[in-house]
């Protein structure tokens, strides 16, 4: 009894120490498909440019409450209603403001570094939903063909019609007070049950038919199995380019909203063109609002271009043919 | 083909009932909330009786449905017929969309050509930088780029954002002396754009035959010269011109938005032609280094970018709503909005079956075309859309 119970314990410990070596062996499978995978990426000029600008701006996003707790008195420079009774408004840029103050006396740069966090929340927001969704949507019906294949496939052109910033801009006269969580959820869903399904279902159309999803089938793997462990994992870095594109889309999209003002959304790169222009016009001289103006149109151009470029980069990884 | 337009049938079925649904969502009340204040409850029930309001949702759909397959689009709740509406609102859209794409697409094509094919890094790389650059712009930023510096310092656009609204910069004085509107203007030249095109099109086909090329330059000067005399014998040149000034700089602006993305695909599939080994077989031939690459490499690098097309339809349909919001081109853009602003919900309904049935239609068309250019398509049938 004593021995067997022994026996027992010594199995489960060697089913454990299995287990444990196998997901040790995945691990490492997973780091050197990694390297290997930004081994290719590196390659690309583009996308480390992209990786870079990225980075820059997420030290913008950080250095923002760092400058207000410490450089920044919060009366001048809070991005929100900050004033500055020592010049006159709007004032060129200038020692005291880098690049200036709008129309209302507030400090230009400290709106444009406050609003990088909630662009960045968008985007991510945007990314991640696209790609689940997309994801999904595209690989069931990618797999199983069929029925399902040709329901999901009349969604998604119907979401294909309805370009996804437009709805956007729609959705936005209705809940004006949405922040950029909630937009960011509203773009990823639409395009990724859209444009995104329908690059992935193709990718995964052409995964069914390699010769490991076929092996797996025959050796008793269900579909669901399939589709989790061969098929998911090969349309992921089709997926992340996808991301990559989706942020893009999200963070102009969000440009637009603000732009016709249809958020009330203050940190906010379209909501500040905006206000550069339309001032700008009251005021009759928009020649002496161009600090006002070009930095936001510039930080939501790059920051879109950003994403881009990463996205050029993962496509190497993506498309085998790309190389 | 039978099969993808029942498809497409299906699609435009489901979409006008999301969007109906959509629509409904998105209005906050009904209509007549905005008036209640100057009305008592017996006139505004009267009101919602007669807009069909009160009836409850399914039934609306319903109607709303029958009417729409029966091909009526019904009046605008402020009683001027959608029809009236959209006639007048399509052609000014559409002639910044038609031309402004076919300009995009070739521009696109052209630079990508030469960035994806020649060994000088520097002038492919700034050809690249520009398209990316173009293509992630914040576009209402780019509109007020373009009508700022080309339009107010050098002078050379007319009209534009927040500057002058509409289409009031036409010349008064000769549209005095016409009768047509600019709109119905606009949907004539559009009809001899298209029948010259078509002709200019089927020249080109026969020419092909006969191991001749049209260039595109003289595609386009052909163009110009047997348009504008059946504009003067219509009696409309000088107005057509003046509109098309005016158009300019919408379509500049739109144009400059959308060939980046054009270019970056053109770019990648010369790139990868470059290697291929029936690129090596027509060197050894002999032919011309340009004949290679516009022949052999080019034809191959399209088929991507048509492909691509077709997804990225609704981005460009998104860019012309924009940029004509933001220019204040008075197109369907700018007719969707002021709808949205108003709560006009039939029209609002009839802009989104116009944008959807329009890229529905220019899909279906896309893919006929991609199956002509790709031989491969008419055994598979499958067209692969990649990013």
């Amino acid at each position: 009894m004593h021995s067997l119970e022994r026996q027992a314990n010594g199995a489960t410990a060697g089913i454990r120490s299995r287990r444990l070596a196998r997901l040790r062996t995945r691990l490492a499978l997973a780091r050197s498909r990694l390297k290997g995978a930004w081994q290719i990426y590196s390659q690309s000029r583009l996308g480390q440019v992209g990786l870079l600008l990225i980075g820059i701006f997420g030290l913008l996003a950080l250095i923002h409450p760092i400058l207000m707790e410490t450089v920044w008195p919060r009366g001048i420079y809070d991005p929100e209603v900050g004033f500055d009774p020592r010049t006159l408004h709007p004032a060129l840029p200038s020692s005291a403001h880098l690049l200036g103050t709008d129309a209302l006396g507030r400090d230009v740069l400290s709106m444009l570094l406050a609003a990088t966090t909630p662009t960045f929340v968008l985007g991510l927001t945007a990314a991640f939903t696209t790609s689940v969704v997309g994801t999904l949507l595209g690989g069931f019906s990618g797999y199983f063909r069929g029925l399902p294949d040709a329901v999901l496939s009349r969604v998604s052109d119907v979401f294909l019609l309805l370009p996804a910033p437009i709805l956007m801009v729609i959705v936005g006269t209705r809940f004006r007070d949405l922040g950029p969580f909630s937009l960011g959820l509203i773009y990823g869903l639409f395009a990724g049950a859209g444009s995104t399904a329908i690059v992935l279902r193709s990718v995964s159309l052409r995964i069914r038919e390699l010769p490991y999803v076929e092996a797996s089938k025959t050796s008793g793997g269900s579909a669901g199995y399939i589709l989790v462990r061969h098929v998911i994992p090969a349309m992921l870095p089709m997926a992340a380019l996808q991301m990559m594109i989706a942020v893009t889309g999200a963070v102009v999209a969000d440009g637009f909203i603000s732009f016709f003002g249809f958020t009330r959304s203050i940190h906010n790169w379209g909501t500040m063109v905006y206000n550069a222009l339309t001032y700008g016009v009251a005021l009759g001289a928009i020649d002496t609002q161009w600090h006002a103006l070009i930095p936001p149109s510039l930080a939501l151009s790059l920051f879109a271009l950003a994403f881009y470029l990463t996205s050029q980069g993962l496509h190497r990884v993506a498309d085998p043919r790309q190389r | 083909m039978l099969n993808r337009g029942l498809a497409g049938l299906v699609t435009l079925l489901l979409f006008a009932s999301v969007a109906f649904f959509l629509v409904q969502i998105i209005v906050p009340a009904d209509f007549t909330v905005q008036f209640s204040i100057g009305m008592n409850r017996a006139e505004r029930e009267a009101m919602q009786d007669e807009l069909g309001l009160n009836l409850p949702l399914w039934q609306q759909y319903l109607n709303w449905m029958r009417d729409f397959f029966s091909g009526k689009l019904g009046t605008s709740f402020y009683g001027y017929p959608v029809l009236d509406v959209l006639q007048a609102a399509l052609p000014l859209s559409l002639l910044i969309f038609l031309p402004g794409t076919a300009l995009a697409y070739w521009i696109g094509m052209q630079l990508g050509k030469f960035a994806g094919w020649s060994s000088h890094q520097v002038r492919a790389s700034a050809a690249t930088l520009g398209g990316l650059a173009l293509f992630t712009t914040f576009p209402p930023w780019l509109a007020w780029l373009v009508a700022y510096f080309l339009g107010r310092q050098l002078g050379m656009l007319r009209g534009g954002f927040f500057f002058s609204p509409g289409l009031d910069d036409l010349n008064r004085r000769l549209w005095a002396t016409i009768e047509l509107r600019p709109d119905q203007i606009a949907a004539r030249m559009l009809l001899t754009l298209a029948v010259v095109s078509a002709i200019l099109v089927a020249t080109h086909g026969v020419l092909r035959r006969r191991q001749r090329r049209l260039p595109p330059v003289v595609f386009a000067l052909v163009l110009a010269a047997l348009c504008y005399p059946i504009w003067q014998a219509w009696g409309f040149a000088p107005q057509a011109l003046d509109l098309l000034t005016l158009a300019a700089l919408p379509m500049l602006t739109y144009t400059l938005l959308s060939f980046g993305e054009t270019l970056l695909i053109m770019r990648t599939g010369m790139q990868e032609s470059r290697t291929q080994e029936y690129i090596t077989v027509a060197r050894a031939k002999g032919l011309p280094e340009n004949q290679i690459r516009d022949r052999h490499a080019a034809r191959n690098a399209i088929l991507p970018v048509v492909s691509r097309l077709i997804i990225s339809l609704p981005y460009l349909l998104t860019g012309i709503v924009i940029i004509e919001d933001v220019l204040e081109w008075p197109g369907l853009g700018t007719s969707l909005f002021n709808s949205l602003y108003q709560q006009d919900m039939p029209m609002v309904m009839a802009m989104f079956l116009m944008v959807g049935g329009f890229s529905l239609a220019a899909r279906l068309l896309l893919e006929a075309l991609l199956v002509v250019l790709d031989p491969r398509l008419r055994v598979s049938g499958q067209a692969e859309y990649l990013a």
